[in-house]
């Protein structure tokens, strides 16, 4: 209790009441004195405000960050997950041994022919239509896509220069941090962006 | 009646906090010019800011890398710094998305911050209201600390955080203070490394002032754990291994490739002694409409500048006359009392610890990297011209107007406003300049 707390006629310490015997008046302590409070302490009500303020502001960027993923994570407009689009592919012939990819992502069974670690995941073959490799459309968009060379168009001679194929792509899912290589001597790349991934059927080469 | 009553209520009470609040400077009209640059100086902060649509100086980097930990992928967009400023950008984008008013509004907010911190570090350390409001106007309107706010570029962040650690390590008066100060430093050096160097300025203040025991410093502990842990929500963020182990290894690579950058192949790198003669500053934005250009120049204000090596430069001169020559002690007495001479110290060793790296000569500088340096010698420019307006408030005056015209006269290519090519040229009249 403050010392302006004290019942008027009594100091507090050492009134005209108390018997002669008494031990002496201590010393007033520095929480009774009138002195106002020392500065820099921790004032309770601002620390309160503090946290609240950062409460609320830890909220608001956790739910407005799903809006803004949910807003541009999906970098082509209109390719959503599960959907069917047809796509044309721009390749040269070389392009099934050269490109490759490497994520630990596993997505509906498909996946990258190498992990995040860069060790290959399990026995890679072009032909494994569970295998996804990256590929850019005509307009230049970028997908990972399986099962291009499994279509009965590409088991025959291909073109030896650049060609397109037109193939449809069901969409299954949306890689975040895959790395990509389009030389198989290069190393793999980070993508710098989300990626569609999913399965390339039907695909032909427009004659 | 009431009405009347009521007009005369508000402005008596305004004229109370202008007399209690306002810049107190000897001459009235000095303060009314002061407040004038401040609302001027925010302002052209924030006028347009948007524009260009395209983005300026290093921009497509920052708020590259920024969407790309909002997106939750490899940040692929900016090779080399710690996460805390892409973050902070990202916090803009969440605001207003992916466009130039997102990527640039919280550099934006750090640089009004700025002002504020001029202000309150002036006024602690030379214990004068003036020395805050001459540092707070000088601050505002300068067009290296205009340029840079309105750029989604990380070193306007920086710079605010360095001033919110020499505020606090001023103003600690126990050890909530000073950890404040030691989080601010590691938030400084989340931005980037260089902000680590803060905490010398920090410690010499807090020594110097002694408003706290010398051993409350021993919660600089606190820095590579306040690091860390940005690393740490950063790399979570982006999907990378983010035990303390794998955010080691990224620094060292992010370092290796900072010091492995190659001196002389950037037409742009500067040496830091240039900076001071206002060399090589760079026009970090530019677009054209018709026949007018729309420009931002991180040049600063030439008066300003001089000024300010003017008192860097005699600082340490007449310093040493002062530890020889009683004399000097005499004349440096009549113009600094003890809080102002200490504040003069702490300010000094504040721009030389800021420099330290850039000198070194380690890593390749740019004009840029002067904006913490430079925001310190302002304050020290508000301190110095408070104490003129004490002796000589006429030639207080006359600075404050000089300054005052020479920013208006820079304006238009500080704060983008739309000018012919030719007038733009004649402000920006050295070849380097444009």
């Amino acid at each position: 209790m403050s010392s302006d707390s004290a019942p008027s006629g009594s100091t507090g310490n050492g009134s005209r009441d108390e018997p002669p015997d008494a031990p002496p008046p201590r010393e007033p302590s520095p929480v009774q004195s009138d002195a106002p409070p020392r500065p820099g302490r921790c004032n309770v009500l601002i620390l309160s405000f503090l946290s609240f303020v950062l409460i609320g502001f830890s909220v608001w960027v956790v739910s407005a960050g799903s809006r803004y993923r949910a807003e541009y994570a999906q970098a082509m407009e209109g390719w959503r997950v599960g959907s069917t689009r047809v796509v044309e592919l721009t390749l040269v012939k070389d392009d099934k041994r050269n490109l490759g990819c490497a994520a630990d992502q596993v997505i509906e069974g498909l996946h990258c022919g190498h992990r995040g670690d860069l060790q290959e995941a399990g026995p890679a073959s072009p032909d494994n239509s569970q295998i996804l490799a990256p590929y850019n459309t005509v307009g230049n968009e970028l997908l990972l896509g399986a099962g291009l060379w499994n279509s009965p168009d590409m088991k025959g001679p291909l073109p030896d220069t650049r060609f397109t194929v037109t193939c449809n792509y069901n969409i299954k899912g949306v890689m975040k941090s895959a790395a990509i290589r389009f030389d198989h001597a290069a190393a793999f790349g980070p993508v710098g962006k989300t990626v569609t991934a999913g399965t390339l059927t039907d695909c032909m080469i427009p004659r | 009646m009431k009405r009347n009553a009521l007009l005369s209520r508000i402005g008596s009470l305004a004229r109370s906090g202008w007399k209690a609040w306002g810049p107190g400077l000897s001459h009235p009209a000095t303060g009314y010019l002061l407040v004038f640059m401040i609302i001027g100086g925010v302002v052209l902060r924030i006028q347009n800011v948007g524009y260009p649509f395209h983005p300026g100086f290093d921009e497509s980097q920052w708020a590259g890398a920024a969407h790309q930990f909002l997106t939750c992928v490899p940040d692929t967009g900016e090779c080399c710094h710690p996460p805390l400023a892409k973050l902070l950008i990202g916090v803009g984008m969440l605001l207003f998305g992916n466009n130039p008013m997102g990527w640039r509004f919280m550099p934006l907010w750090f640089g009004i911050q700025s002002i504020v911190l001029a202000f309150l570090i002036a006024s602690a350390l030379f214990k004068d209201r003036r020395a805050g409001w001459l540092a707070a106007a000088f601050m505002a309107a300068d067009g290296f600390y205009i340029a840079f706010s309105r750029d989604s570029f990380p070193e306007a962040i920086l710079a605010c955080l360095n001033l919110w650690c020499l505020l606090a390590a001023i103003t600690a008066r126990g050890w909530a203070g000073v950890l404040a100060c030691a989080v601010l430093v590691g938030l400084a050096a989340s931005v980037k490394w260089v902000g680590l160097l803060v905490a010398l300025p920090a410690c010499f203040a807090i020594l110097l002032l002694r408003r706290v025991r010398w051993y409350t410093m021993v919660s600089f502990v606190v820095v590579p754990f306040v690091h860390l842990a940005v690393w740490m929500i950063g790399l979570k963020l982006i999907g990378h291994a983010n035990d303390p182990m794998s955010v080691w290894e990224e620094i060292r690579r992010r370092q290796r490739i900072h010091l492995g950058f190659p001196h002389h192949t950037n037409p742009l790198e500067s040496a830091w002694y240039t900076w001071l003669v206002l060399y090589h500053p760079i026009v970090i934005k530019s677009a054209y409409q018709g026949a007018k250009a729309r420009l931002a120049s991180s040049v600063g204000n030439p008066l300003l500048w001089i000024t300010a090596d003017l008192c860097l430069v005699s600082l340490p001169v007449v310093g040493a006359a002062w530890a020889l020559r009683s004399r000097w002690r005499e004349r440096w007495s009549r113009w600094f009392d003890s809080d102002a001479s200490k504040a003069v110290a702490i300010l000094g060793v504040a721009w030389l610890s800021m420099m330290l790296l850039w000198m070194s000569g380690r890593i390749v500088t740019y004009w840029y990297h002067y904006l913490t340096p430079w925001g310190i010698a302002i304050i020290l420019v508000g301190g110095v011209i408070s104490r003129l307006d004490r002796r000589i408030p006429q030639a207080a005056l006359v600075f404050v107007v000089l300054v005052l015209a020479i920013s208006t006269y820079f304006a238009p290519v500080w704060a983008e406003l739309p000018i012919s090519v030719s007038a733009a040229h004649h402000r920006l009249i050295f070849p380097l300049w444009r």
